[in-house]
């Protein structure tokens, strides 16, 4: 596309070398044709054909150089236009001394008798400048019309445009435009002309430099415009009376001021710098007002995206005390940010232009527990709280204080100061209200993403946890030639302190142990991991379950904390003698069920919990026990959480439930019981939550 | 759960009202903190309508023996429900703490 553009550029511009040429060409035959006695006619008409296309071909040269997309680059137009008068003027200027140069004594420029091929090349040359700077910055300020332009603005401007440059063709003729014959074409272009110049909305976008740098820039423009203006019409008139053959004749073939083109662009060149400058001028005083909104803006916008870049909540905090300030235009102020828990204890301040002593002061004698509701805390005259210490308010006189409040939570409070009395309008308030209940949310949403981010992490943690918790545990499943074993262990969380495990002692001898931590959750956790540490290594001791349990409770009591104890159980079963050595430390009593009497037996000892008495004095409070076991029977260990749970109404399971349901199962294999009582407890529960860990380990004997 | 504090004499008595679970066992505890800063009395707490006990009620009377013992206080339970008596039990603290029928024979054991 821009090939294409640079294309047609580079043939605008062989046009109008070339029309410009023509131009000469047939003036001069014009002159010639003049002094000869023959009819110039023909050589004015086509000088003025090829001066008709010079323009046009120059206008739409930069029509299609400055047309393009819409920015917002106008200082950089404006520069571009005062650079090119200025090059023109300069160089026309050049061009002048030169002729000075040529013609010292006035003999070729002369005003009486002119040499006519000097002064009309001369009137060329410049012509060609002004040509040229007209329709150059006639389309650079088009752009600035067209700056955020509604559809009938467009149409206007369109209608206008093409007026002028098909009034190209009124070159054949000279126009006296304050003659009354065009005086209404007159009116029509006037209207256009100030109608198209009000449209000025590019100054509300610059800031005061510009708009001062614009100012001086226009105002070049403006002047150039003038010079070059002035130029034709004095230049004209110049030559005006000066006699010749013809009555009506006149030294400079071309009059520029006489065409309507040249007219029209230039009035509209004039009269919109006329405008700009004078718009931009009575813009500056009111331009920080617009910079204040803007930058009020970019603050809304860089807080609230924020919180997308998951910035630091101190990075949010020093945003919003910082635009707070500027908003209002406050001399001091600080932000109080309260701790998460109480919501009254401060955790944080950040300040501007006060220091610590000073806000102390400050926030006593505004004393925010005063104003309930959670508008802004508005105090219009400091001195008025008559107040016994005056002496800070030599410094501020005014001050606002605004709750940093959501919905849902008080974040904090913000304070600002003023050194004049009453310092803070109502469209100040507004805004900066606005501006902290955006900022409330901001925050509330940043700690909502933060916390939600870290359940996230401490979710995806526990769910590790659950799965190395788990891998600690046995097989669920353990078949021998001698037992068959179905374990379960359900914590009520993700992680729990029961505990169960198994150690082959030899071929014949299996020792099984199922403990219980008191509580449940992480801590539980715990200590049922130093528990099996415990047990693996005891275990390895050729000692009586009695001595496991002194010794376990020595190891254990190191670990534990103050309210924390462990119950604990543990069975050696031989195969070779039938029995079962054990000792009960606390937990719940296992069962044992004998298949040829058909009934339950609670194997009885007394055992205190591990972690209770943290020394010697423990061991006499714990010792081993011996019983018997038949082919057929089952030994049923769990922990409380099975017989202490509750059903819908609030009825305990307790002992005989968990053994009437081991009696009614007994026949089955272990696996078969072990997979129905916990069926069963599911349905006891119902939909519940779990309050406690539960633990369950079936042993038949073969 | 609610404790009610009364002054006898020589011994301070809590009368537990309810369940003893995870959050009322803190509160326990610091009574039992107080009392032990205080010294001078005895302690006589009264479980008849002690519903339900949580390991962390076993938890705050077990962690309290030695120092009890240290500061030659007595600790006595009285009016268990067989439920919540068999609880003591199977931990094996009913042999650890003073725990008697009624309330008379706990008073008797104070005098």
């Amino acid at each position: 596309m821009r090939l294409e553009k640079k294309g047609i550029s580079r043939i605008y511009i062989a046009v109008m070398i070339v029309s410009w040429t023509l131009t000469a060409y047939f003036s001069f035959q014009s002159i010639h044709n003049s002094d000869a006695g023959v009819s110039t006619a023909l050589s004015d008409a086509l000088q003025n054909v090829f001066l008709g296309t010079f323009i046009v071909s120059t206008f739409l040269r930069f029509k299609l150089q400055t047309g393009g997309a819409v920015g917002y680059k106008f200082n950089e137009l404006i520069w571009r236009g005062f650079v090119l008068g200025s090059t023109l003027l300069l160089s026309l200027f050049f061009v002048y001394m030169t002729m000075a140069v040529v013609d010292p004594d006035k003999i070729l420029y002369n005003e009486e008798s002119p040499n006519a091929i000097f002064i009309n090349t001369y009137y060329l040359i410049n012509m060609a400048f002004i040509i040229i700077f007209v329709a150059n910055i006639f389309y650079i300020y088009k752009r600035m019309v067209m700056f955020q332009r509604s559809r009938n603005l467009l149409i206007s401007w369109n209608i206008f445009e093409y007026l002028t440059l098909l009034s190209v063709f009124t070159i054949f003729w000279d126009i006296d435009f304050l003659s009354n014959t065009y005086f209404e074409i007159l009116i029509v272009v006037s209207i256009f002309v100030f109608g198209l110049s009000v449209n000025l909305k590019w100054v509300a976008y610059m800031n005061f430099n510009q708009k001062l740098r614009s100012v001086f820039l226009m105002s070049f423009i403006l002047i150039i415009g003038l010079i070059f203006a002035t130029y034709i019409y004095e230049q004209y008139d110049l030559f005006k009376h000066t006699t010749h053959q013809n009555v009506d004749g006149h030294y400079l073939k071309i009059n520029l001021g006489a065409k309507g083109i040249v007219l029209i662009s230039f009035s509209f060149v004039l009269i919109y710098s006329v405008s700009g400058v004078l718009v931009l001028l009575f813009n500056l005083p009111t331009s920080s007002v617009f910079e204040q909104k803007f930058s009020e803006v970019l603050n809304f916008q860089r807080l609230s995206q924020s919180i997308k870049m998951g910035d630091k909540e101190e990075k949010i905090y020093t945003l919003l005390l910082d635009s707070s300030i500027n908003t209002v235009m406050a001399e001091a102020g600080w932000l109080e940010i309260y701790s998460d828990q109480d919501k009254v204890e401060i955790k944080e301040i950040f300040k501007q232009n006060i220091g610590d002593e000073n806000i102390k002061i400050m926030r006593q004698i505004i004393d925010i527990s005063k104003h309930h509701g959670n508008d802004p805390y508005l105090i219009r005259n400091l001195r008025k709280l008559n107040l016994k210490d005056d002496t800070i308010l030599y410094k501020y006189k005014s001050a606002i204080a605004i709750k940093l409040n959501t919905h849902s939570s008080k974040i904090g409070v913000i304070y600002l100061l003023k050194k004049v009395k009453d310092g803070f309008d109502k469209e100040l308030v507004e805004a900066l209200s606005t501006f902290v209940d955006q900022a409330s949310v901001t925050i509330e949403n940043n700690k909502l993403v933060r916390e939600a981010i870290e359940n996230q992490r401490i979710k995806e943690e526990m769910k590790i946890a659950r799965s190395v918790q788990q891998s600690l545990l046995p097989n669920a499943e353990i078949k021998s030639p001698y037992f068959d074993l179905s374990a379960f262990s359900l914590p009520a969380t993700e992680v729990g302190g029961d505990y169960y495990d198994t150690f082959k002692l030899s071929d014949k001898q299996l020792a099984v142990v199922i403990g219980d931590v008191s509580g449940h959750g992480t801590s539980a956790a715990f200590h049922m991991a130093q528990l099996k540490g415990v047990f693996q290594s005891l275990i390895q001791l050729d000692i009586s379950p009695g001595e496991f349990m002194r010794k376990a409770n020595m190891a254990l009591s190191r670990c534990l904390e103050k309210h924390i104890f462990v119950t604990l159980s543990i069975h050696f079963i031989n195969f070779e003698t039938n029995t079962i050595t054990y000792a009960r430390a606390g937990h719940c009593p296992a069962i044992l069920y004998q298949k040829e009497q058909d009934q339950i037996f609670t194997p009885d000892s007394k055992g205190l919990g591990l972690g209770i008495l943290r020394d010697e004095s423990y061991n006499q409070y714990i010792k081993s026990h011996k019983i018997s076991f038949q082919s057929g029977d089952l030994l049923v260990l769990y922990t409380d959480g099975i017989t202490e749970m509750r059903n819908s109404v609030g009825v305990e399971l307790d002992y005989e439930g968990l053994e009437s349901m081991v009696k009614g199962l007994a026949l089955l294999s272990a696996e078969e019981i072990s997979r129905k009582i916990k069926e069963n407890l599911n349905k006891y529960c119902g939909e519940k939550d779990a309050d406690d860990d539960r633990t369950l380990v079936v042993i038949k004997f073969k | 759960m609610n404790i009610n504090k009364s002054k006898q004499d020589s011994y301070l008595v809590f009368q537990l009202e309810g369940d003893l679970d995870a959050s009322s066992s803190i509160l326990l505890d610091k009574e039992i903190k107080l009392a032990l800063e205080d010294k001078s009395h005895d302690l006589l707490v009264d479980c008849e309508k002690l519903a339900y006990i949580s390991s962390a009620g076993l938890g705050v009377f077990m962690s309290y023996i030695k120092d009890l013992e240290t500061a030659n206080m007595k600790l006595v339970l009285c009016s268990l429900s067989p439920k919540v008596y068999k609880v003591f039990e199977i931990l094996g603290l009913n042999n650890l703490l003073k725990i008697v029928e009624s309330k008379a024979d706990a008073e008797a054991v104070l005098k």
